[in-house]
Formats: C-alpha cells, structure tokens, sequence
C-alpha cells in the first residue's frame, strides 16, 4: 500500500529513481585478431577478409559490399 | 454574483484546477532536474519514466476538465453563457497545456557536450594501449570509430577486429540531438523567418540550419556523410511537402 | 509505431476516416501525385473498407502500408548490407530483443562483429530515410516472422532477461499474445498504464509476463497491420488501459491528482 503522507510528485520521482531494470551490460573496447583455423596464419589487408591467402579456408560465407568502411575490395580474390 | 450559477460554478471549479496543475508544474521542475541528474541510465529511462508519468497527470487534469465541460457545464447553460463558457473552457485549456510543457522546458535532460567530451576521453585513454594483436607494433587509428572496425596493422598488413566499446557506441543515439545543439543560432533564424514571412519563404533558412546540422553529423560519425545527406533530403522533403519540421 | 497514427485519433470511426480525407483535400497536391488515390479512397470509404480507405490515403500522399510495401530487387534501399538482407537484420533485431547476443547472430549469419554492425546502422539509417516508409513496413513485417527466419528463428538466448516467471508460463503467454487478440490488446493497454503511473512498463512486462517489449510486440505486428482490427479493438483496449490504471494507481499512489476537485 502506498504512502499517503507525501505529495504525487514526490512519489513518481521516488518511483523513477528506485526503478529496478536489466543491468545495461558495459563493453569495453578491446582488439583482437582473428587467425585462420586451419593454418593459422593471419588475415592481411591486400588478401581480403573473406578467405584464407594460405590455404582457403572460408572465414566469411557472405559477400561483402560498400558499407561505411568495408568495401567491395575487403572480399578474398 | 451569485455562487449558484453555472458561470460562477464553472469559474470556481477550473480556477481549482489550474491551481492543482500549477502546484503539479512547480514541483515537477524542480524534481524533474534531479531525476534527469541522478539518472546515470544511458538511454534516460528513469528521467523518461518521470516525465511520462508527469504528463499523464496534466492528461488526467485536462480530461476531467473536458468532461466536466461537456457534461455537466454546457447541457445546463443558456443562451449567451455559453459564449463566455466556452471561452473560459477554451481558455483554461490552453493554460494547462501550456503549463505541462513549461513543466520541462527548462530541465536538461542530459548534457550533451559532456557526454561528448567522456566519450572522446575514454576513446582515447583506451586506443593509447592498443597494438596489433599479430605483431605488437602500435596500431594506429585515424579516426574516430563509433563500431566494430578492420584497422590493418601499418607494420604487418594483418587485420585486427578492433571494437570501441559500449560507451563510443552511444555516439550513434546522441549524435543527432548534439548537433543539432550546436547549431542552435541558425534553428532560432529559422524560426524567426518563418514567424515573419511564413513556411515557404522560411525554406532556405531551414535549409542553412539542416546544412549546418548534418556538417556537425559528420564530424561526429565519420564515414556517413552519405547517408546523412540521405537525411537531409528526407528532412527537407517533410519541410517542403507535408509543412513538418522535425 | 503503427500507434503513432493512431495516438491522435479519438471518436469513432467515422469522424476518424472523414478526417483522413479532409486532410487530403486541403493539402496542396504536389507535382506527380496520384490524383486517382483520392477517387480509391473515397470509393473504399463509401463501402466502409477502412483498411482500404487508409491504404488509398497513404499511396495518395506516396507512402507504403505494410500490405503495399514492396521488397523490389532493384530498389537501392532494398540492398543487402555484407550480405545481411533486410529480413536477417529484423529477425536478427527481433532475435536480440528476445535476449541473443550479437554474437550469436553474427556466427548464425556467418558474418563478423563489424559486418553487423555496418548492417545494423545502414539498415536504421534507410529506415529513418525514408520518407515512403517502405522499407520501415518491409522490416516491420519481418520482425514480426523472425522466428520463421531459417538461421535464426530457433536460435536459443544466451543472455535472456532475469525474470521469476518460468519458461513453460512465458511460452504459455506468448503462444496467447500470437492467437488471442484481445490479450495483445489488453497488454499493450497494461503497457501504457504501467507508463502513465510511473512504473517502467517494459520491466512490469519481464516481472509479470517474463517476456521482452520486442517479443510482446513481435506477436502484434499482425495486428498492427490491419487497420481494421486496430479500429474495432481501441475501444476494448481504451476500457482495459483504464482497468490496469485504477489498479496501478492504487499500488502505487499515483492516482487522484484532482479527486477532491468537485463542479
């Protein structure tokens, strides 16, 4: 049951503040490289992001377009 | 006069109201500050929450007044009371709304610019620490990235995934309303020149605020200045065919 | 978002529609604009198709409904981002706001962390972009059919909502909100009372129904669509909003601003 003892105002900030939700999950910023499964060598720049210079392997089934930094040129020749 | 006229009644009865909705207003300005204050919630849903409730009061306030109004008021008044009446409906009406957006006018429900500068400060202390996950050099980042990004290494070519973290990726929900804060001079042109000669002739100054908004936009998401020249068109499409500006 | 169309309308149907078509004819009529819209929609009003009716007033002022939104190949719009197309980002979305991460996405799409996230902004950006709202109907009605989506549809949260309501019973109130449209409608109602008394009503959705805004909404999109559905449910959803009022005002103390003001 409700207080009755203090003004409307006072009761829906009260409300709001002590609102309970789901915790916003922090990320923090982090780096990482991702090397191919199966040889183990890395990914460079001139070869694409879509397959393995090495050996082939797929690292990415889609096709890649002209996004905001990705570009058509990032898929594997 | 005498207290038992419709008139007098309905003068009583809304001078009542207004009063309850002023003491409403005075109290949600001072309270709504310090939710939107102590709301460390990134997207305001305390402060929101607050609000919401706040104009489901005004609402309740305008709602009883309306069917008071219709019902009780009107059907028992005559002849040239009705003139008056309505005009004291019409009235108070445009009071009370007027207090329910006066009620947050002037609360800041989040600093911008702060935010802003935090995101920035955070952005930086964290790519100072970054290397290449490959090699160890330094890796390098151009620009700000507000998402998940290829940064190829200078030194070995290899590609690193490179996230920025949460709190960079709130650049996307605060970009618009940040810029447009910062081009608040050409806005209040707009206004003016529409109040004077009208919406058509105010388009090009209309144009000049969006033009500025979206120069803003692009310096605070860069590499969508495509698509925030898509959003201008939009913007200046609802200007110049429906007479609606955002 | 179907609601803001309606959030302004009050009285019956009739004043609503008589108002769609006032609109319409004190508006200018730009260059290029079907003037044979406003012969369709006054035919459709005059055989009471309201549905009909609004979809003649929307492609009038050259706007989609999401009956006549259309998914062209060819539209530039219409493109998928890395491979991402506009039914795997709206389930993909629809799938998050159930409680998967992205991460589960990506490796269900095959796609990676930035590929994502190029998609997700692209894709936000055409919607807010466009002033037909095409693609915002395309998405909508994908969202709602997310778990039909071949990759992603069965995918099971990983990080799911806390809640105290148990599995069985939040399956048990979905499979309702799908079938029973008076439910939907009375949630959306408990939804807006829970907001105009001070309670977040997306955590009372959690806590009651053990359920996600995005997943209550999900089910509704087929009735959202209808404009004849939303038409005859307002009132019931206007008589079950005021239920829930009364109780949460009561629990919570936020009722009554004006009681003790009498005529």
């Amino acid at each position: 049951m409700a207080e009755k003892n203090i003004s409307l105002v006072e009761r829906i900030k009260q409300l709001a503040l002590e609102q309970k939700r789901e915790e916003f999950k922090v990320k923090e910023a982090n780096n990482s490289v991702k090397g191919c499964p199966q040889c183990g060598a890395g990914r460079a720049k001139q070869d694409g992001l879509t397959n393995c210079a090495y050996c082939g392997y797929e690292f990415i089934k889609v096709k890649l377009t002209d996004g905001i930094h990705i570009k058509k040129e990032d898929n594997s020749r | 006069m005498d207290n038992n006229t419709i008139t007098a009644r309905a003068t009583t009865f809304f001078k009542k109201m207004e009063a309850r909705a002023g003491e409403i207003m005075e109290e949600a300005k001072i309270s709504g500050q310090l939710v939107a204050d102590a709301d460390k919630d990134p997207y305001k849903r305390s402060y929101l929450q607050f609000k919401g409730a706040i104009i489901a009061q005004f609402t309740s306030i305008i709602q009883k007044g309306s069917t008071t109004f219709q019902t009780q008021v009107m059907p028992n008044a005559r002849g040239l009371e009705m003139i008056a009446l309505s005009q004291l409906y019409n009235d108070w009406n445009a009071k009370i709304v007027s207090m329910m957006n006066h009620a947050f006018e002037q609360v800041e429900e989040r600093n911008l610019e702060q935010e802003y500068a935090d995101i920035m400060e955070s952005y930086r202390l964290a790519i100072e620490k970054f290397v290449c996950k490959q090699c160890g050099a330094k890796l390098t980042m151009d620009k700000f990235y507000f998402q998940a990004s290829y940064i190829a290494c200078e030194f070995c070519n290899t590609q690193n995934t490179f996230d920025p973290g949460s709190k960079a990726r709130m650049m996307e929900h605060i970009a618009r309303p940040l810029a447009a804060s910062r081009c608040l001079k050409q806005y209040e042109r707009f206004l003016e020149e529409r109040s004077q000669s009208g919406r058509k002739a105010a388009a090009s100054a209309y144009e000049d605020y969006l033009k500025a908004m979206i120069q803003e936009m692009d310096n605070l998401l860069p590499g969508l200045s495509e698509q925030h020249q898509n959003f201008y068109e939009r913007m200046m499409n609802d200007y110049n065919k429906l007479g609606i500006a955002w | 978002m179907f609601k803001k169309l309606f959030k302004s309308l009050g009285g019956n149907l009739e004043d609503m529609a008589k108002d769609l078509m006032k609109d319409q004819q004190q508006q200018d009529i730009p260059n290029g604009h079907d003037a044979n819209a406003h012969k369709d929609q006054l035919k459709a009003y005059m055989n009471g198709d309201m549905q009909g009716a609004f979809e003649a007033g929307a492609a009038s002022a050259g706007m989609k409904t999401s009956n006549t939104a259309k998914e062209d190949p060819n539209d530039p719009n219409m493109q998928a981002v890395h491979g991402i197309s506009i039914a795997d980002y709206a389930a993909g979305a629809a799938k998050i706001g159930e409680g998967c991460t992205e991460e589960q996405i990506c490796i269900a799409l095959g796609v990676e962390q930035p590929m994502w996230d190029e998609a997700q902004t692209t894709w936000n950006n055409r919607m807010r972009d466009d002033n037909t709202f095409n693609v915002i109907n395309v998405y909508t009605n994908y969202f709602g059919k997310a778990k039909e989506h071949g990759k992603l549809g069965g995918l099971i949260p990983n990080a799911a909502v806390k809640t105290d309501v148990s599995d069985g019973k939040a399956k048990e109130h979905l499979a309702r909100l799908e079938t029973d449209k008076h439910y939907f409608f009375e949630i959306q109602a408990a939804l807006q009372a829970a907001y105009e008394n001070g309670i977040d009503g997306a955590q009372w959705l959690i806590d009651n129904l053990g359920l996600t805004v995005a997943q209550v909404n999900g089910t509704g999109t087929k009735y959202m669509n209808d404009f004849n559905i939303m038409a005859e449910m307002m009132d019931y959803q206007d008589q079950k909003k005021a239920e829930y009022s009364k109780r949460f005002a009561e629990e919570n103390g936020t009722g009554g601003v004006a009681d003790d003001i009498e005529f």
